[in-house]
C-alpha cells in the first residue's frame, strides 16, 4: 500500500495541487464562481479562459490533450449548431452538447 | 558503420497533420498517400532512409496521435509500435517526432511523452514557411536547449531541411531527452514508488517513470509488485478525487507555455487569413450546404461533360481494334474470344477510366484542400441525429472513392460502436465501381436527346443522395436500435487551407488509374474469359440469341429468372447480376459480352434498348432501368469490401451481416421500384 507520512498530509496535498491548477476536485460551484459561463454562450471573437470541464473522464481528458485543459485560453470564432475555437494555435471544431460542457471565464472578467 | 549492424528501425510520430507522411515520402522516396486532414493515415507504413553517411535505416510512418493514450484504433498502431508491442515489427532504436511549427503549444504536449519512453529523440520543426507566414518567430536552437533533443526546421513538401534531418539521424548521434515538466507532488510520490519497483529490469529512471505513468494509466504491462502498487495509487487518488491524469496534461502544457514563452515563440495571430475568409462561407448554415451541393452538382457534371471526349477516343480505340482483329482473323472460337470476350468484357469497363478519374480528382481536391474536415463539421448535426459524429463522415466520404479505403478510414473514430455503425453503412456510399453500371443505365433509361449533361448529372446526384440517405437512417437504425448508446460529441480539428498539390492529386489519380487498369487486366479479364467461356458452350445454335440461351451461362440466368422476375429482371440481366458478385463494374462487362457488342459502350445501350421479352415487351424500360439502378445502389456486390469489413471487424459476423442485409434491402428495393412504378401507370 502507498506509504504516505499521513492520510490527512495526503488529502492536503492533493488538494492544493488541484485548487492551485483549478482542477474539479471540489465541486464547480465552489470553484467557479457566479462570471462561469458555457462556451456556447460566449459570443464569437470572445476570448475566455477555461476553467472547468464537466464531460465523462474520456472525454474530459482528449479536450485536455487537445488544448482544452484548464486554464488554457480559448477564442471562440463560429457560433450555432457546432462551434470552431481557436486553442493552442488550431482551429477545432465541437458540438454544440460538449461545448456547454466547458465552463469558461472572460478574460477581462465581464460576464 | 559496420556492415554486420543491424538495421536501426525509427519510428516517425506526431499529431495529426503534422506533415509525418510527407516527410516519411521526402526520406525514403516512397508514396504513402497524404492530404490536408486529421486522420490520412491509418496504418503503419515502412521504408527505407539513408542518413548522410549513407547509413540504411527503417523508417516507420505511424497513424497520428494526439497523446500516448490511445483512444481509437488508429492511435493504439502508433502506440504499440512505440511500445514495441506491434506484431512483426521491432522496438524502435528511435523516435523521429514530427511537430507542426505553427502550433507547437500541442505538438510539443505529445513529444513530452514521447521523450519518456527513453528512446533517442529528433524533432523536425515541420511547416516553418506556414508558422512564418503566421507571424511566428521560430528558434530551433533554443527550443533544442531547453527540451533536451535535437530540433530540426523542415518544409516537407519542398524537401527543405531533409540534409540537415539525414545528418542528424546518423547512428550515435541521438540521445534520449531527459524530464523536463515537473510532476506535481501527490503523483510524483506515487511515480516515484512504482518507477523504483520497475528499476530492477529497467535502469533508465526516465523510463522507468514512463512506465510508472503507463501502469497507473490502465497498463498491465510490468512486474506485479508495480502494477499492484499503480492500482493501489489508482484507488487512493479515486478516493481522494484527485484526478491524476488531469493535473499531468496540465504539467506538461504549462511546462511547453513556459518554455515557448521563454524561448519567445508565440502561437501567432487568428483572423484575417484565407482559411478565415473561406470558413466564413463554408461553415455557414446556408452558405456551407449550398457550397457542398454545389461542389457535388458540378463533379457530376463533368463527370458527364468533360469525360465524354475521352471516353469518346477510347470508344473509337476499341472499335478500331475490334475490327482490326475482324478483319485480321478468320471466323473462329480465337476471334470470338478476342472480340466477344476479352474486348467486350475488359474494354466496356475500362472506356469509364476517365470518370473514375475525374471523380478522383475532385476528391483530391476535397482532400488536399482541408475542405474535408469543413464537410465533416457541416454534417456533424446530421450524422448526430442518426446516432454518429461529423467524424464518421470522412470515412463516409472516401467511400464515395472506394469502400475499402472508407471502412480503414474508420479506424479514426473513437468509439467502437460508431466505427462499426459506419462501417456497416459506408458500401452504401456509391463508390466509383459504380459510376460504369450507373451511367450505363442512365444512358438506357432515357435517349441521348431528351437527356442533356444536367439531367444526367443530376440523376446521377440522386443516386449518390439515396445511397447516402439510406446510409443514414440505417445508422440510425444500427446505432439506436441494434448496437445501443448515445452518439460521442465531436472533436476535430480543422486544418488551414492550402492550394491542392497539384503533384499529390495527380499521383492519387495516377494510382487509382494503375489500380483500375491492373483490375482490367486480371479480375476483369480472367471473368471475361469465364463468361466468354460459360456464353458459348455448349454450342446449340447458330443464332446468338439461341446459343447464349442455350449455354452454361443461359441455363444459370434461366434458373434465377423466376426469383428476379418480380423486379422486372431478365435471365440476362441475372447473369450479369451473379458476374458482377465479385465486383460491381463486372456487370457492364458481362452485358457487353452477353450482347455480343465489343467494347463500344453506344453499342451496348443500343442493344439494351431493343432487347425484348418474348412476347416482343421491351425489358430495359425506364422503370426496369430505374429498379436495377436502386439494386445497385444497395447491393454489396464487391468481395474484397467483405474481405476488409472482416479484418476490421475481427471476424466473419458483421461481413455476413453487411452482405445480407444489403442483397435483401436491393432485393426489396428494386421490388418495391418496380411495384410501385407498375401501380401508378409506368412501364
Amino acid at each position: 500500500m502507498p506509504d504516505l507520512k499521513a492520510d490527512q498530509d495526503f488529502v492536503r496535498t492533493c488538494k492544493s495541487v488541484a485548487t492551485r491548477q483549478s482542477f474539479s476536485v471540489e465541486t464547480s460551484q465552489n470553484h467557479l464562481g457566479a462570471a462561469s459561463l458555457d462556451l456556447t454562450q460566449v459570443s464569437s471573437g470572445d476570448e475566455v479562459r477555461v476553467r472547468h470541464l464537466a464531460c465523462s473522464p474520456t472525454t474530459c481528458q482528449r479536450l485536455r490533450e487537445m488544448g482544452f485543459c484548464e486554464n488554457a485560453l480559448v477564442t471562440k470564432i463560429r457560433g450555432g449548431a457546432d462551434l470552431v475555437c481557436w486553442v493552442c494555435g488550431t482551429r477545432v471544431a465541437l458540438s454544440a452538447r460538449l461545448a456547454k460542457q466547458i465552463l469558461v471565464e472572460h478574460v477581462d472578467g465581464k460576464s | 558503420m559496420s556492415q554486420d549492424s543491424p538495421k536501426r528501425w525509427i519510428a516517425v510520430v506526431g499529431n495529426p497533420n503534422a506533415g509525418k507522411s510527407t516527410l516519411f515520402n521526402a526520406l525514403t522516396g516512397l508514396r504513402q498517400r497524404v492530404g490536408n486532414y486529421p486522420g490520412v493515415t491509418v496504418e503503419k507504413h515502412t521504408g527505407t532512409a539513408f542518413t548522410l553517411h549513407g547509413e540504411a535505416v527503417e523508417l516507420i510512418d505511424l497513424p497520428g496521435m494526439y497523446s500516448m493514450a490511445a483512444r481509437s484504433p488508429d492511435e493504439e498502431i502508433a502506440v504499440k509500435v512505440l511500445r514495441g508491442e506491434s506484431v512483426g515489427l521491432p522496438k524502435p532504436d528511435a523516435v523521429l517526432c514530427v511537430v507542426d511549427a505553427s502550433n507547437l503549444e500541442r505538438n510539443l504536449f505529445l513529444v513530452t511523452q514521447v521523450m519518456e519512453l527513453g528512446l533517442p529523440v529528433l524533432v523536425a520543426l515541420n511547416m516553418v514557411d506556414v508558422a512564418e507566414a503566421r507571424g511566428i518567430r521560430l528558434h530551433p536552437d533554443q527550443l533544442s536547449e531547453k527540451l533536451g533533443v535535437a530540433f530540426i526546421p523542415t518544409q516537407a513538401h519542398r524537401g527543405k531541411g531533409l540534409v540537415e534531418l539525414r545528418a542528424a539521424l546518423g547512428q550515435g548521434l541521438l540521445k534520449p531527452g531527459p524530464r523536463q515538466w515537473t510532476m506535481p507532488p501527490p503523483l510524483a510520490v506515487a511515480v516515484g514508488q512504482i518507477a523504483s519497483a520497475w528499476r530492477q529490469s529497467e535502469p533508465s529512471e526516465l523510463r522507468a517513470e514512463g512506465k510508472a505513468l503507463e501502469l497507473l494509466a490502465g497498463s498491465d504491462v510490468g512486474p506485479d509488485g508495480a502494477r499492484k502498487l499503480a492500482t493501489a495509487w489508482r484507488e487512493r487518488f479515486r478516493k481522494e478525487a484527485y484526478d491524476w491524469s488531469a493535473s499531468v496534461v496540465h504539467a506538461r502544457y504549462e511546462y511547453v507555455r513556459k518554455m515557448l514563452g521563454e524561448a519567445g515563440i508565440g502561437s501567432g495571430k487568428l483572423g484575417g487569413t484565407w482559411t478565415d475568409w473561406i470558413d466564413a462561407v463554408v461553415l455557414h448554415p446556408v452558405a456551407g450546404w449550398a457550397v457542398l451541393v454545389g461542389m457535388m452538382l458540378t463533379l457530376f457534371v463533368s463527370i458527364f461533360s468533360i469525360a465524354a471526349y475521352p471516353m469518346g477516343w477510347i470508344d473509337g480505340a476499341f472499335t478500331w481494334l475490334g475490327g482490326a482483329i475482324q478483319n485480321a482473323l478468320p471466323t473462329g472460337m480465337l476471334r470470338d474470344l478476342l472480340i466477344d470476350g476479352i474486348l467486350a468484357g475488359v474494354g466496356g469497363v475500362i472506356i469509364f477510366l476517365p470518370q473514375i478519374l475525374i471523380l478522383f480528382f475532385f476528391l483530391g481536391l476535397l482532400e488536399d484542400s482541408g475542405y474535408l474536415a469543413r464537410a465533416a463539421f457541416l454534417l456533424d448535426r446530421v450524422m448526430h441525429r442518426v446516432g454518429l459524429s461529423g467524424k464518421s463522415f470522412i470515412p463516409l466520404l472516401s467511400s464515395y472513392a472506394c469502400a475499402i479505403p472508407g471502412i480503414m478510414a474508420t479506424r479514426t473514430v473513437e468509439d467502437p460502436k460508431d466505427r462499426l455503425t459506419t462501417i456497416l453503412v459506408a458500401p452504401l456510399m456509391s463508390c466509383s465501381a459504380r459510376i460504369p453500371v450507373y451511367t450505363t443505365l442512365l444512358a438506357a433509361a432515357v435517349p441521348v436527346a431528351l437527356f442533356p449533361v444536367w439531367g444526367k448529372a443530376a440523376a446521377m446526384l440522386g443516386l449518390y443522395v439515396l445511397g447516402t440517405g439510406t446510409a443514414f437512417v440505417l445508422a440510425w437504425l444500427f446505432r439506436k436500435k441494434l448496437l445501443g448508446g448515445g452518439s460521442p460529441p465531436l472533436i476535430l480539428e480543422l486544418p488551414p487551407y492550402r492550394m491542392p498539390s497539384f503533384q499529390t492529386v495527380s499521383l492519387r489519380m495516377w494510382e487509382r488509374a494503375i489500380i483500375f487498369l491492373r483490375r482490367a487486366g486480371t479480375v476483369i479479364l480472367a471473368l471475361s474469359i469465364v463468361l466468354w467461356f460459360l456464353s458459348s458452350f455448349p454450342n446449340t445454335s447458330n443464332d446468338p440469341t439461341e446459343k447464349l440461351a442455350g449455354s452454361f451461362a443461359g441455363q444459370m440466368g434461366h434458373g434465377l429468372e423466376p426469383i428476379l422476375r418480380p423486379l422486372g429482371f431478365d435471365w440476362r440481366i441475372g447473369i450479369g447480376l451473379v458476374a458482377s458478385l465479385a465486383a460491381r463494374e463486372v456487370f457492364v462487362s458481362t452485358m457487353s459480352i452477353v450482347y455480343h457488342v465489343g467494347g463500344e459502350e453506344e453499342g451496348l445501350v443500343t442493344a439494351m434498348r431493343s432487347a425484348t421479352w418474348p412476347n416482343g415487351a421491351l425489358i430495359y424500360t425506364p422503370l426496369t432501368c430505374l429498379a436495377l439502378l436502386v439494386f445497385y445502389v444497395y447491393a454489396l456486390q464487391c468481395l474484397s469490401t467483405v474481405a476488409v469489413a472482416k479484418r476490421e471487424t475481427g471476424g466473419w459476423k458483421w461481413p455476413i451481416f453487411m452482405l445480407l442485409y444489403m442483397t435483401g434491402l436491393a432485393y426489396l428495393a428494386a421490388w418495391l421500384v418496380q411495384g410501385v412504378g407498375r401501380a401508378l401507370g409506368f412501364s
